[in-house]
């Protein structure tokens, strides 16, 4: 659904609006805690700090007067990811959040090697696109999701033995694909 | 590239990109997201019963999304209420936008309160009865606590009683009652004590201006009693200042070691590091209380500002980008609608004096310009997308998953730049308002400097770049500000650069 319609509901018709943000959002919503959240605590946190998240923004998203829904989630989900990952390092006092937050807010400095960084991201994921299904799934499954070869199995189906063998693969034909920026 | 870089790449790719072509497996996920909204909000339904509501939905969606979304509906009204009561006070000082200012400045516009739904109403008193009532002394945080955890799980009594020695111990509760084995009088006991502890950590606070001392209080009791103590008292102040750690810290465990408090201050030097690292936001009530307690808005302004930029180690806070995090789960709402952190728009009710109108006026253009900023800047990516070199699509395109980064400038700036124009209605800094700051500021670089901090925005005329050069947006004047001196010049006669004043 579009965004449009999405502010469009949730101004005529809350209840539907906000069915229509959870289906469409929640899956984002929680893609932007995982890539905060995964090095630091498991799926549980993730699912709970995603549904403070979708919480926070029903809460307080205003259709009237708010700008992109998108970006609204994004923040808001980028927010609370960091906030429970400070009050996870809080308790446990090893975890460090700089390795994953430093890339979204480069300082005045680092602009260039933060917008390099960007650059390679992108380049790899489309290189994980070219490798096609169910390989592409695999690698994102495992290496941004953190799931291991088991629940990725479950999820597509196959043998986790396959998975394993897959992803080895693919690796490699990721590599391959990627040898230009060596 | 090697495996290892492949993999870091790839877990810093764009949110969107994954979720649009790789969401989450849904093994539940989505189920037991809803659940544990559920648990947050007790009107919520059952994810078993169904909603009656839009058919159309209702024909494509699991039942549980049902119940979220009924759900949701009691948030969205709720949150409304709550949260545009924020700005009502704000509202009502602003001056009537015209027809292009509102149209320009959708981000960064006014809460509509008129327009609010009649179904709101009522919601906010629902949820209020819903919510748990807040604690609000530690005795009764702590009666909450004991009643839900074990009472033989072991209490850290950091306390001192009437005459200042200290009682301290790490027993389990029921080992030491205050009197016989009364649990209920050892509880009270306990309680007592961590009331005494507190207030003389306010007491020392307030003696020695010390408002870090509230945090670090905060910090300890939460942890000894596991609620929030922003619940016990509106007024703990939760800041970092530059000087924390050199001033503070110490000066809190000298006066704990005086106490005989040892645990809690060798338990405060050890924390150093790692508070350092992990705090650093602060919420709105702490920011209302620094408005409060200042004499004027851009006060209270750079005192937020002073603080928040010590925030360094966990990149929140960055000074340049003058982001304020507010942890505060109402004023996400403000931070976005507003101006993405670069300033506090925010005046609580009943403290309307300390502002006055001019000053509101000018921190509210300044918030709305960025909002503003960002809107036209997405029209004119729709509207010239067709038009863009294919390298200027690229470097949009890189752009533009940084989207949900409405708070880094950079790269608002950097689409403004490559599209070649900025926003023509977007709202600025006037030069009456600049004139204003420089008559109300004791020198002229405090004037500069705060002109400069309101129009770091205006980057589309090359201006607000270096730091200290700006061009002010009164289309009859550039007014360029180069830390102590502001110059005017009339453009309808030639282009003036600040490389041409300079040289």
């Amino acid at each position: 659904m579009q965004e449009d319609e999405i502010r469009r509901l949730l101004t005529d018709a809350p209840e539907a609006g906000c069915r229509a943000l959870f289906e469409t959002y929640w899956a984002y919503a929680y893609a932007v805690v995982c890539r905060t959240l995964r090095s630091a605590c498991g799926k549980e946190e993730i699912e709970e700090c995603t549904a403070d998240v979708l919480s926070d923004v029903m809460l307080h998203y205003d259709p009237a007067r708010s700008g992109s829904l998108k970006a609204y989630i994004g923040t808001t989900a980028r927010r609370r990811a960091i906030d429970r990952g400070r009050a996870l390092s809080r308790r446990s006092a090893e975890l460090s959040l700089d390795s994953e937050t430093a890339p979204d807010i480069p300082s005045r400095e680092d602009v260039a090697a933060a917008a390099e960084q960007a650059e390679l991201s992108r380049e790899v994921l489309s290189a994980v696109k070219a490798l096609g299904e169910p390989d592409a799934s695999i690698i994102i499954y495992k290496y941004y999701y953190d799931m291991n070869a088991a629940q990725i199995a479950k999820s597509l189906g196959m043998n986790p033995i396959t998975v394993r063998s897959r992803c080895a693969r693919a690796m490699k034909r990721l590599r391959a694909a990627l040898s230009e920026y060596e | 590239m090697k495996k290892r870089d492949m993999i870091r790449y790839l877990r810093q790719a764009d949110a969107e990109d994954i979720a649009k072509n790789w969401p989450h497996p849904d093994d539940g996920a989505g189920e037991r997201i809803y659940e544990k909204c559920r648990r947050s909000v007790k009107d919520l339904p059952d994810p078993a019963e169904t909603v009656q509501g839009e058919t159309e939905i209702v024909q494509h969606t699991p039942v549980w999304r049902y119940a979220a979304a009924a759900a949701a509906v009691v948030l969205v009204v709720g949150g409304s209420v709550g949260g545009i009561s924020l700005m009502q006070h704000m509202h009502s000082m602003e001056p009537v936008p015209t027809a292009e200012e509102q149209s320009a400045a959708t981000v960064g516009s006014e809460p509509d309160t008129q327009a609010e739904p009649v179904f709101m109403e009522g919601i906010a008193e629902d949820r209020a009865a819903t919510e748990p009532e807040k604690p609000q002394k530690a005795s009764e945080a702590l009666a909450i606590v004991e009643h839900t955890t074990d009472a033989s799980e072991p209490v850290t009594q950091a306390a001192t009683d009437a005459s200042g020695n200290a009682a301290k111990s790490t027993t389990p509760a029921s080992d030491k009652p205050a009197n016989g084995n009364d649990p209920t009088e050892a509880a009270n006991d306990h309680a007592a004590r961590m009331d005494r502890a507190y207030e003389l950590l306010m007491q020392f606070a307030e003696e020695h201006e010390h408002i870090e001392v509230y945090r670090t209080a905060k910090e300890y009791f939460e942890a000894k009693t596991g609620v929030g103590l922003k619940d016990l008292d509106d007024q703990v102040l939760v800041v970092y200042p530059c000087n924390y750690e050199d001033i503070c810290l110490p000066a809190i465990e000298q006066f704990l070691k005086e106490k005989g408090i040892d645990d809690v201050a060798a338990t405060y030097s050890g924390e150093r590091e790692s508070t350092r690292q992990t705090e650093g936001r602060i919420t709105l009530a702490e920011a209302e209380h620094i408005c409060r307690e200042s004499a004027k808005a851009q006060d209270a302004a750079e005192c937020i500002w002073e603080r928040y930029e010590a925030d360094e180690n966990s990149g929140l806070g960055e000074v340049y980008w003058r982001r304020f995090y507010v942890d505060d789960a109402r004023t996400a709402s403000i931070v976005t609608y507003y101006n993405n952190g670069m300033c506090i728009f925010y005046q609580a009710p009943g403290e309307s004096d300390s502002l006055n109108p001019q000053e509101h006026r000018i921190l509210t253009a300044a918030g709305g310009q960025l909002g503003s900023l960002l809107n036209w800047q997405r029209l004119e990516m729709e509207k010239s997308d067709s038009v863009l070199t294919n390298d200027q699509k690229a470097q949009l395109r890189a752009l533009e998953q940084e989207e949900s980064s409405l708070w880094c400038i950079f790269y608002i700036r950097r689409r403004l730049e490559i599209i070649g124009a900025m926003s023509p209605d977007a709202p600025h800094l006037t030069l009456e308002d600049a004139e204003y700051l420089c008559a109300h500021n004791q020198t002229p670089e405090l004037a500069a400097r705060w002109i400069r901090e309101l129009y770091v925005p205006d980057y589309g005329w090359g201006s607000g770049v270096d730091g200290y050069a700006y061009v002010l947006s009164d289309h009859e004047t550039i007014n360029i500000v180069n830390g102590s001196s502001i110059y005017y010049e009339d453009t309808s006669t030639a282009p003036v650069t600040h490389r041409d004043l300079y040289e």
